[in-house]
C-alpha cells in the first residue's frame, strides 16, 4: 500500500499537525493504554524475570517464580480487581518476534506489510503475550484488511480527499494519490495542482474539488465533513451509519465512485 | 587550517563568519528553482546554507553516477557554483548515512542488501531500520559500522564525491566545513544488547578489548576467565548479570559500542581528508544523545573530529529538554552547533510546529548558549513541511516573518559573541550511566511498538551498592539528586552550563563551582581529574554518594580518601563538598544579578562589550506577572518584538504570556 518511493509533498503545515495523532504506530499494535493502571510479569519461558506495577503507590507486592499458564495466570491476577490490564509476557516470544522479523525476505514487503508481519507475530494467539483483558482486534473499529479493501476496489490510477472544517476553517484538507493499489503520492489542498480553490464544506466546492483531483489522478471518492462528524466517523462501531447520519444532517458531503460504495457500507 | 574554528563560528581569511546557516536540498527542487531559492534565503538573512549529498541519489546504479547529464537537478557541482555566485558559503553533508527521509536513507540498495555489509541483531536476524523508530516509506537493513565492506563501498563514494567538493573548498570556493557520516549511532536501536552481533563488530569489539587490556592475562584477572586469546571473548547478548565480577564484560561491550561510533566516524574523516578535503573543519552531528552509546567529549577529542554537534526538534512543551540540551553543548563542545535546528519537520512526525513554536524554541536555545545553527530545512520538500520557504520558491508568510526578524536581531545582537553569566557546571556521571545501561533488558526489535512501561526495561541487580543507579541516572527525573540539583539551581535563577564527567580538565578550570553526579562507584582517573580542579582552586559539590569503588566496583578512594560523611573539606586551594540532595540548598552560590519572584520564569543574562541583554523566558502554559529585583536603577528596553521602554529602581514587573520569551537591553 505505501509506495516505496512515495512523494509527500505540498504539505499544509496546519493539516499535518492536525492529522499528527493517526501517525503514531504503537497506537495500533500496544496492549497497554495510556492512564493504565497495569501489572506486568516478564518471564523466560516461565522464569520469572520481572514484576513490574506501574503505580508505585499502589504496588500491592505480587511475588510470583513461575508463569506455568500464562493465561491462567493473567486471568486470575485480573480477576482481583487490582489493575486495568494483566500483561504476561515471555521474553523468547520478543526474540523469536525480532528474529523472524529479521529474515531477509521481508525487505521485499511494503512497510505496511511488514508491520502487519510483526503485528501477526506480536499477537500470534500463542502465550507468548497475554493480555487480560485482551487488545482488541481493531483500533476504533478500524482493521487493515478494511483499509486494504477499500484500496482493493479502487482503479488502478485515482486519487481520494478528505476536508474537514471546523466551521469556515479547514482543519483537514487531504489528497492521496493511488496506482495500482499503492499509495504513490500525499498531498493536501495546497497542491499547486488543485489551485486556485477556497475550500469549504459545501457541494459546489465537492464538484470543484473532484473536478480538479483530475489533475492528479481519477477522483474515486471525496468526503467533506465537520471536525464533530470526522471525530464521531474515528470512534464509532458503525462507519457507515455515521457517514449516512453525516451526510442527512448536513455536517458531511460525500462522493464516491460505484465501485467502493461497498467498502463505504 | 584555511577555515578555523573559533569558539563563536568560523574564521576564513582572518574573518568572522557566523554559523547561521539552512539546508536546502538541490536534488529535490527544480533546477529552474535553485536561483530564486537561493535569493529567497538571502532575503531572509542566511549567508550560509546546508546540504546533504546523498550518495544513492547520484550513484544511480554500481559506478555510474549521474552529475547532472540525466537529471539536471543532480548536478551538485552547479549548485556549488550559484552558491558561489551569489556569495552564500555553504556546509556539506556527503555521508554515507544522511537519512534525509529518503528510501534507505540514501544508501544505495546494492549495498544494503550485500551480506557482508548487514548488521545482526542480537537474537541472529538481519537489523532492519524499522526495527526502532517509524522510518517510512521502506525498511532496510542497516548496515554494520564495523564491516569492512561497508568502508570499502563508501570509499568508491567518495572517491568520486570528494573531487568535485575539493574543488569548491573556501576561501575561493563555498564550503567550509564538511560532516562525516550523520547521527551515527545504530539507526536509533542503540540499545547496548541490540545490535551489532555481526562477524566484523565481534572482530572489532576484540580488537578494542585488545588495546583496553594489552594482555589477555589482564581481561582474565578482570572477567575472572581463563581465555587463551581475545578471539575466545564473547560480547553479552543480554543483560547477564549476577554478580559484581559480571560487570566489566558489560561494561566494555557498552564502551566498545561508544568506541565503534567514534572509530566509523573518524575513519570516514580521515577517508574525507585522504581524497582532498583539508584545511576545514571536519564535524559530526549526534541525533540526541548526552551518553553512552555517544560520548561526545571523547568524540570532539578525537583528533580527526574537529567539532562534534547535537540535533534539536522540540515542541514548545519541551522547552526544558531542549535547554538542558543546549546546556550541554554550552558545557562540553568547542562551538555550541545545532546542525539540525528543526524548523518543520519530517512528515511521519505527529506534531508539526507550528511558526510560534519555532519562535520559542529557537529563541530558547540562543540564549543559553547555542552559538552556531542550521535550520533543518529552510526549503519545504519531499516527505517535509512547516518551512519559511516551499519547495516552489514561494514564502510561507505565517513562518518565514520570524528569520526575517530573527536575523535582523542577530546582526543588531550578534548572539554568538555574548557571554551568559554562568559560573556553575554540572556534570553527568559517565560512568553510572554505563552501568545503568549495562544494566536493561529486553532489547528486542520492535519494542517500540508495545509502549512498556521504562521500568520493565530496568534489570534488577544486586549487588549491594548503596544507591539505585537506574533511579539516579535518570536525567529527566526531578526526583534524583541530579534533578534536585537541576531544580535548586532553577529556583534560585542560577544559569550553569552542563556536561560530564569525560570533560577536558581544561574546560572544568573556567567554572568556579562543579556539581558532580556520584554514586558509589566511579573512574580513579576522572575522580583524580576532578581533584586537580579542587586543588586548583575550584569547588566540587559531590552527591548523592562519594565514590569508594571503581568501575569494576573495587575499592577505590581518590575522593573518598577526602571525607567518609556528607561535609566539606578544603584541598589545596579549593573545597570539596559532600551534598545528600537534602543539603543542597545550604550550598552557597553566587547571587545572580537579577532575582525573580516567579519559578517559572526562567532569568538569563547575556554580555557583550558593555552591552547587557536580561532574557525572560516562560515555559508554562499560563501567563506569569513576575518581579525582578536587582540592584541600583535599570532601564529595560525591548530587543525583540514590540518596542518598549520600562524602567525601576530595585525592581521591575513583568507580565509575560504562556510559552514566551523577552529580551531586553539593559542599562
Amino acid at each position: 500500500m505505501i509506495d516505496p518511493q512515495w512523494d509527500v509533498v505540498d504539505l499544509d503545515p496546519v493539516t499535518w499537525r492536525n492529522l499528527g495523532r493517526f501517525i503514531d504506530p504503537p497506537q495500533y499494535v500496544r496492549a497497554a493504554q495510556p492512564g493504565e493502571h497495569g501489572l506486568f510479569i516478564v518471564h523466560d519461558q516461565g522464569r520469572v524475570v520481572k514484576v513490574f506495577d506501574t503505580d508505585r503507590a499502589r504496588r500491592s507486592g505480587v511475588k510470583i517464580d513461575r508463569v506455568v499458564d500464562a493465561r491462567a495466570l493473567a486471568k486470575e491476577l485480573h480477576a482481583r480487581g487490582h489493575w486495568d490490564r494483566v500483561h504476561v509476557i515471555n521474553q523468547q516470544h520478543l526474540a523469536r518476534v525480532g528474529y523472524l522479523a529479521g529474515a531477509s525476505a521481508n525487505r521485499s514487503l511494503h512497510l505496511d506489510g511488514y508491520y502487519q508481519l510483526v503485528y501477526d507475530l506480536i499477537w500470534d494467539r500463542s502465550d507468548g503475550y497475554v493480555a487480560e483483558p485482551p487488545k482488541p482486534d481493531h483500533w476504533n473499529h478500524w482493521t487493515m484488511s478494511q483499509l486494504e479493501q477499500f484500496v482493493s476496489r479502487l482503479p488502478k490510477s485515482a486519487s481520494i480527499a478528505l476536508g474537514v472544517f471546523d466551521g469556515t476553517r479547514l482543519n483537514i484538507g487531504l489528497v492521496l494519490e493511488f496506482k495500482q493499489g499503492n499509495i504513490l503520492r500525499v498531498t493536501t489542498f495546497e497542491a499547486p495542482a488543485l489551485q486556485p480553490i477556497v475550500p469549504q464544506l459545501s457541494t459546489d466546492f465537492l464538484d470543484q474539488l473532484w473536478q480538479q483531483l483530475d489533475t492528479i489522478a481519477p477522483p474515486a471518492a471525496v468526503l467533506l465533513c465537520t471536525q464533530a462528524a470526522f471525530e464521531e466517523l474515528i470512534t464509532t462501531p458503525d462507519k457507515a451509519a455515521c457517514l449516512l447520519g453525516a451526510v442527512q444532517n448536513g455536517s458531511a458531503v460525500l462522493r464516491s465512485i460505484e465501485a467502493v460504495i461497498p467498502a463505504l457500507a | 587550517m584555511t577555515v578555523t574554528l573559533t569558539s563563536t563560528g568560523l574564521e576564513i581569511d582572518g574573518q568572522h563568519i557566523p554559523v547561521y546557516s539552512g539546508t536546502i536540498h538541490y536534488w529535490r527542487l527544480e533546477r529552474d528553482r535553485w536561483a530564486l531559492i537561493l535569493d529567497r534565503a538571502k532575503a531572509l538573512g542566511f549567508n550560509m546554507i546546508e546540504t546533504y549529498i546523498p550518495w544513492s541519489t547520484h550513484e544511480v546504479y554500481p559506478g555510474h553516477f549521474d552529475w547532472g547529464q540525466e537529471d539536471p537537478r543532480k548536478d551538485v557541482e552547479a549548485f556549488m557554483t550559484l552558491c558561489e555566485e551569489k556569495g552564500l558559503w555553504l556546509l556539506v553533508r556527503p555521508g554515507p548515512l544522511i537519512n534525509a527521509e529518503l528510501t534507505d536513507f540514501g544508501f544505495p540498495e546494492w549495498v544494503l542488501l550485500d551480506p557482508d555489509v548487514q548488521a545482526k541483531t542480537s537474537v541472529g536476524g538481519i537489523h532492519f531500520d524499522a526495527m526502532a523508530g517509524l522510518h517510512p516509506p521502506h525498511q532496510f537493513p542497516v548496515p554494520s559500522y564495523a564491516s569492512e565492506k561497508f568502508f570499502f563501498e563508501t570509499g568508491k563514494w567518495f572517491d568520486a564525491i570528494c573531487p568535485i567538493m575539493a574543488r569548491h573548498l573556501a576561501p575561493q570556493g563555498c564550503i567550509v566545513a564538511v560532516q562525516s557520516d550523520n547521527e551515527t549511532c545504530y539507526l536509533f536501536h542503540d540499545q547496548p544488547y541490540a545490535t551489532d552481533y555481526g562477524a566484523d563488530s565481534i572482530k572489532l569489539y576484540r580488537h578494542y578489548l585488545g588495546q583496553k587490556y594489552t594482555a589477555i592475562e589482564n581481561l582474565n584477572a578482570a572477567y575472572c576467565t581463563e581465555h587463551d586469546s581475545f578471539d575466545q571473548a564473547e560480547p553479552p547478548r543480554a543483560c547477564e548479570i549476577h554478580s559484581r565480577s559480571d560487570m566489566p564484560r558489560h561494561v566494555d561491550w557498552i564502551e566498545y559500542k561508544e568506541y565503534q561510533i567514534r572509530y566509523a566516524v573518524a575513519r570516514f574523516a580521515r577517508m574525507l581528508k585522504e581524497r582532498g578535503l583539508v584545511g576545514l573543519p571536519i564535524f559530526h552531528d549526534v541525533a540526541y544523545q548526552m551518553s553512552t552509546p555517544l560520548d561526545i567529549a571523547t568524540m570532539e577529542a578525537e583528533p580527526d573530529i574537529d567539532w562534534v554537534g547535537m540535533n534539536l526538534y522540540r515542541n514548545k512543551e519541551d522547552y526544558w529538554g531542549a535547554v538542558q540540551r543546549m546546556r550541554y553543548l554550552a558545557g562540553t563542545t568547542r562551538l555550541p552547533f545545532v546542525p539540525e535546528f528543526g524548523n518543520g519537520l519530517w512528515s511521519h512526525h505527529p506534531a508539526t510546529f507550528m511558526p510560534d513554536e519555532e519562535e520559542y524554541i529557537t529563541l530558547s536555545a540562543l540564549l543559553h548558549g547555542l552559538k552556531a545553527i542550521n535550520f533543518y530545512m529552510l526549503v519545504e520538500r519531499d516527505r517535509w513541511q512547516g518551512c519559511p520557504i516551499t519547495r516552489h520558491g514561494t514564502y510561507r508568510p505565517e513562518y518565514a516573518q520570524f528569520y526575517e526578524r530573527l536575523s535582523g536581531f542577530l546582526r543588531k545582537y550578534p548572539v554568538e559573541q555574548y557571554e551568559r553569566e554562568r559560573q556553575v557546571l554540572v556534570l553527568y556521571n559517565f560512568d553510572l550511566f554505563r552501568q545503568a545501561a549495562a544494566a536493561t533488558m529486553l532489547h528486542y526489535p520492535h519494542f517500540d511498538l508495545l509502549n512498556l512501561p521504562n521500568e520493565l526495561f530496568q534489570a534488577d541487580l544486586d549487588l549491594n551498592l548503596k544507591h539505585d543507579v537506574h533511579f539516579e541516572a535518570n536525567y529527566s527525573s526531578l526526583e534524583n539528586w541530579l534533578g534536585k540539583v537541576m531544580s535548586d539551581l532553577a529556583v534560585r535563577h542560577v544559569d550553569y552550563d552542563l556536561s560530564d564527567t569525560h570533560v577536558a580538565a581544561a574546560r572544568l578550570a573556567r567554572y568556579p563551582i562543579v556539581y558532580l553526579q556520584a554514586t558509589d562507584f566511579m573512574s580513579p582517573q576522572d575522580q583524580s581529574k576532578l581533584l586537580a580542579y579542587v586543588k586548583q582552586g575550584g569547588h566540587l559539590i559531590v552527591g548523592p554518594g562519594l565514590p569508594y569503588l571503581d568501575v569494576a566496583l573495587k575499592p577505590a578512594s581518590v575522593l573518598s580518601q577526602y571525607l567518609k560523611q556528607p561535609g566539606t573539606v578544603s584541598i589545596g586551594q579549593g573545597h570539596l563538598t559532600w551534598a545528600p540532595a537534602e543539603e543542597l540548598s545550604n550550598v552557597v552560590l553566587p547571587q545572580p544579578e537579577y532575582q525573580c519572584d516567579q519559578p517559572l520564569v526562567e532569568v538569563t543574562v547575556l554580555r557583550r562589550n558593555g552591552v547587557t541583554l536580561l532574557a525572560l523566558m516562560n515555559s508554562s502554559g499560563g501567563d506569569l506577572e513576575s518581579t525582578l529585583t536587582f540592584n541600583g536603577v535599570r532601564e529595560f528596553r525591548s530587543a525583540w518584538g514590540e518596542t518598549q521602554v520600562k524602567s525601576g529602581n530595585s525592581c521591575a514587573a513583568f507580565a509575560t504570556a504562556a510559552y514566551s520569551i523577552q529580551i531586553w537591553e539593559v542599562a
